[in-house]
């Protein structure tokens, strides 16, 4: 039961930020699930460990908003895969977002280091 | 078919695409070193609950809803399965209150809510226009050649194509034989065209046919009396002895006004069918963008200023009405009493269903906690639930309109309502509708509370293997109290039900037992219709009654005959519009000191036969002939009327229709009009002598069976001219009773509802007192093993029974106290707050409600305590 509620609650924390991951990292080219999970890991230092509880409805999500488009394709290892890559639509959504993000964070900077700005003034 | 197909691939490519993950992982872990095993075991525990994650991702396609109502219906159907016994109750309770109150709405949507089945039926008006003197010299003075308008609202333009129509009966007869009086109707040569209906065959009545001797039949007449033939076009019939032809046939359905099966044009001359143009109706259509307030405004203001003086006593108004709120008449209230024991009844049955699931859902624990651990959320469980409650409903509502149908067809016989606004009464879409509504509410009204109180719950409680329905005690306790508390709710209602059904019991029985002011015993009725080319003249009339008197008078077992004309105004003989006759005395003071009243003629021994008492003075006699001085007799209201300023009538000069002057020479007592319970108004009587009007009422005394004289009687008028129809035959018996039909329709359909209300209310008590029993065996057992007696425990038992049944009809009576107001209109001789009613039905009630209880707590008290303790 608890662990059920702690899978939404952070499923809900990260929803929006787990979409901008997401969309990030298919920036680079088309990826299949695993190889996305393993991305984000990479990138961020083994901090943020997507599991796929979240990564898995966030795909399906971003496919149905059309913002990924999805296809099955055959690997090296000749196994069916189902790769995602990134729509115009879903391009357009990203950089609105990250600018989004980048406002975000610096507001939150600013309230953080307040005694920088008042050297300023 | 589609979705499912594509469902069920999107989940084989989901499953795919989780494997292909998962080896994927397996792989690079193989890779890194560890071993098969190793990495199949720390991929998974890595993945997480593949399930989980299916679901989840599931839920992004966004048909989680269908999929789960599917399941839920599904779960529901095998669940209600397994417990017939509850379903089948359950399914005909509901089907009880919603089959009433649909039977009910199909009433009231085919008056009130459907528009009327002709061109534009809403737009339709029928207004009324002040009396005028000389009323009809001035409409004949309007009329354009072959049109028949209500000319001063020719300039009004609110409304338009006024028409009017007169109505009555007829002697129809096809020239050979005898005839029969046939509901018939005037009309204006815009009638037709007003209402957007062209004869089905032939060519109708036409434009500017006044006067024109055709006439149009309609459907129903026409297959009855013609059985459908198209030759019927052409032929000739007498209406009233007059020459007719027939120019069409009106298609199925109509039949406006009054139930008329035929329809002639106006004629050039009123009075031919029917007297006076003033008694006639006006229909009208409102114009294209005016509203009903614009036509009313319009025309009250037309009516202040008309030209004509007005006859005292009237206003100078127009009102105006919807075609359809006029034709609904006067069965407003009574529709509303119906509308609102059927929601009572509703209410008890939803009552008595929230019951019933609260005592399944307390046997339903264990599933429930199941299904909680398992992971259901409360609001799944909820869902499921009201699901259920949904599917017995719309089951419920199913088997309701299948019992309502005939209930249904019989309404449309027999309910107050013309004829044209009947055939609406129907199951019908509006009905389904209204059906489907009703099941939603019934389960929002009986489901909700009992999903909630099931599915709430700790599951470590109930998966303890105690005994089955073994509680804890905080939540047995609301549970009962619930259930109570429903039980009480369900006999209030049925107690405010069966109070007001006692009330119309008790005022029907006063009603047919009141004094008519006559003797009705031993009398017998019948119509004669002197309307052949023979009898134009009054004397020849005169003549007519005075023979036909005689020939009867002779006929063996008839004490005394006597004729009363017209017929409508005669004393319960038919139901329909009366007429009413002018009267004023001269006077010198200079307020008004006219005033309408019944006119009746009669034969001299018209009192004797009926055996209405004389009060002063005397009655007519032979002295009384068409040429002597005018005479006339007035009943016990008149005498209150200002007119005679409180002093003895007897001697005084009234002044009636064209300026006669008449003497009133008797007083006699008051008689019921159309209707027992009516008012007795003021009426004037003239000798048939001097008043003899072409149809007229014959009355006959009987020593014996009144019904035995009829055909001997109308041989005896035959013997004096065997072309004047004698027909309708009736004992004033008959007729009390016909008078009385609306009355006993009323509490027939009251007391089913009520009954019903009782039979559901009681078994609501007794399965609220009979679960509790099931509940408590245990401690049965135990108090019987510590020594209790049996009575101890019926006591305890009846107790609760006596509890929910006295709270019950106490709150019952209480509301019935405080709503029994509304119901004043219809009784009569009983006050609202009637105390025998009062008393009766709650001390019955609550009677059959603890008698109902009493297997339960003979069972209680058969409890076997090695059997009860058993159990732990």
């Amino acid at each position: 039961m608890e662990k059920k509620r702690g899978y939404r609650n952070r499923i809900e924390l990260l929803q929006g930020t787990l979409d901008l991951l997401v969309l990030q990292t298919l920036q680079w080219g088309p990826q299949h699930g695993y190889s996305i999970s393993n991305a984000i890991r990479t990138h961020s230092g083994s901090v943020l460990q997507v599991d796929t509880g979240s990564l898995y409805p966030a795909l399906h999500r971003l496919e149905r908003q059309e913002w990924i488009a999805a296809e099955w394709k055959v690997s090296e290892n000749r196994q069916r895969v189902r790769v995602y890559r990134l729509t115009a639509a879903g391009r357009r959504h990203l950089a609105a977002e990250r600018s989004r993000w980048e406002q975000f964070t610096t507001a939150i900077a600013g309230v953080l280091s307040p005694a920088r700005r008042e050297g300023e003034t | 078919m589609r979705l499912r197909f594509g469902r069920r691939r999107r989940d084989e490519e989901l499953d795919e695409e989780i494997r292909s993950h998962l080896e994927m992982a397996i792989r690079d872990r193989i890779e890194r070193g560890e071993s098969p095993e190793e990495a199949a075991h720390a991929a998974r525990r890595e993945f997480g609950n593949e399930g989980l994650v299916r679901e989840t991702t599931r839920e992004m396609w966004g048909w989680g809803w269908v999929e789960r109502l599917f399941t839920d219906i599904r779960y529901g159907l095998r669940m209600l399965r397994k417990s017939p016994g509850f379903t089948a109750v359950a399914i005909i309770t509901l089907a009880l209150g919603i089959g009433a109150n649909a039977a009910v709405f199909s009433v009231i949507s085919a008056v009130y809510l459907r528009p009327l089945p002709l061109k534009d039926g809403s737009r339709l008006v029928t207004f009324s226009t002040p009396p005028v003197t000389r009323w009809i010299e001035t409409t004949q003075k309007g009329q354009t050649a072959g049109h028949a308008r209500v000319s001063w609202i020719d300039h009004a333009r609110t409304i338009k194509f006024a028409t009017l129509c007169l109505s009555g009966t007829v002697d129809f007869s096809d020239g050979k034989g005898t005839s029969q009086p046939v509901q018939a109707s005037e009309v204006s040569s815009n009638f037709f065209p007003l209402f957007g209906l062209e004869p089905r065959i032939g060519s109708g009545l036409g434009a500017a046919t006044r006067g024109k001797t055709v006439a149009e039949l309609s459907y129903g007449f026409w297959q009855e009396r013609y059985g459908g033939a198209p030759s019927v076009l052409g032929k000739t019939v007498e209406l009233n002895g007059k020459p007719f032809t027939i120019a069409g046939v009106l298609p199925r359905g109509f039949d406006f006004p009054d139930g008329a099966k035929v329809w002639m044009p106006l004629p050039t001359r009123p009075g031919f069918a029917f007297p006076r143009l003033t008694m006639a109706r006006k229909v009208a259509r409102l114009a294209p963008g005016a509203s009903l307030g614009q036509a009313r405004t319009e025309l009250n203001t037309i009516a202040q200023n008309l030209p004509f003086s007005i006859i005292q006593g009237f206003g100078r108004r127009a009102d105006v009405e919807p075609l359809q709120g006029q034709m609904a008449g006067f069965a407003g209230p009574l529709f509303l009493l119906l509308f609102v024991s059927a929601g009572l009844l509703f209410l008890i049955a939803c009552a008595g269903v929230a019951n019933l699931l609260l005592a399944r859902g307390s046997g339903r624990l264990q599933e429930m906690a199941l299904r909680s651990a398992l992971g259901g959320t409360r609001g799944r469980l909820v869902r499921q639930l009201l699901t259920e409650s949904l599917m017995l409903s719309l089951a419920g509502a199913g088997v309701g309109l299948l019992i309502g149908w005939p209930g249904i067809a019989f309404a449309r016989g027999v309910a107050p309502v013309p004829a044209l606004l009947a055939r609406g009464i129907s199951l019908n879409a509006w009905v389904l509708g209204f059906a489907t509504v009703a099941a939603v509410a019934a389960t929002a009204l009986s489901g909700v509370l009992p999903a909630l109180a099931a599915s709430r719950l700790a599951p470590g409680e109930a998966l303890k293997s105690g005994a089955p329905g073994a509680l804890s005690a905080g939540r047995g306790r609301a549970t009962s109290r619930l259930q109570s508390l429903l039980g009480v709710t369900e006999i209030a209602l049925a107690c405010m039900l069966t109070i007001c059904a006692g009330l119309l019991i008790h005022s029907f029985w006063k009603v047919a037992n009141i004094d008519p002011g006559f003797r009705p015993d031993h009398v017998a009725t019948a119509a004669v219709s002197l309307t052949g080319p023979a009898y134009k003249t009054p004397l020849s009339r005169v003549t007519f009654y005075r023979q036909a008197l005689e020939r009867v008078r002779a006929v063996p077992g008839v004490r005394d005959a006597a004729f009363g004309t017209p017929p409508l105004a005669f004393p319960l003989f038919l139901r329909g519009r009366l007429r009413r006759m002018m009267l004023w005395m001269p006077s010198r003071i200079l307020n008004s000191s006219s005033f309408s009243m019944e006119g009746v003629g009669v034969s001299p021994r018209y009192f004797r036969t009926l055996g209405i008492p004389l009060l002063e003075g005397r009655s007519f006699n032979a002295e009384d002939t068409p040429t002597s001085r005018r005479v006339a007799i007035v009943n016990e209201a008149a005498e209150t009327l200002a007119l005679f300023h409180g002093r003895n009538p007897l001697g005084r000069v009234v002044y009636t229709d064209g300026n006669k002057p008449a003497t009133v020479v008797g007083v006699v007592g008051n008689v019921s009009e159309t209707r027992l319970d009516a008012r007795r108004v003021p009426t004037i009587y003239s000798p048939i002598t001097q008043a003899p009007g072409e149809g007229s009422a014959l009355l006959v005394r009987t020593a014996g069976d009144p019904a035995a004289v009829t055909s001997a009687v109308r041989e005896a008028v035959h013997e004096v001219d065997p072309g004047v129809p004698v027909s309708q035959f009736r004992t004033m018996r008959q007729a009390i009773s016909l008078s009385l039909t609306g009355p006993r329709f009323r509490v027939t359909l009251l007391g089913l509802f009520a009954g019903l209300a009782v039979l559901l209310a009681v078994l609501g008590v007794y399965g609220v007192v009979a679960h509790a029993v099931s509940r408590r065996t245990h401690e049965i057992g135990i108090r019987l093993a510590m020594g209790a007696e049996p009575v101890d425990v019926w006591r305890m038992v009846l107790r609760q029974a006596a509890w929910l049944a006295l709270a019950g009809v106490g709150f019952g009576v209480a509301a019935a106290a405080g709503l029994a107001r509304l119901l004043a209109w219809f009784l009569y001789g009983v006050a609202p707050l009637d105390p025998l009613t009062f008393a009766l039905v709650p001390l019955l009630l609550a009677g059959v409600a603890i008698g109902a209880c009493l297997a339960p707590a003979w069972r209680a008290a058969r409890v076997d305590p090695n059997v009860a303790l058993r159990y732990e």
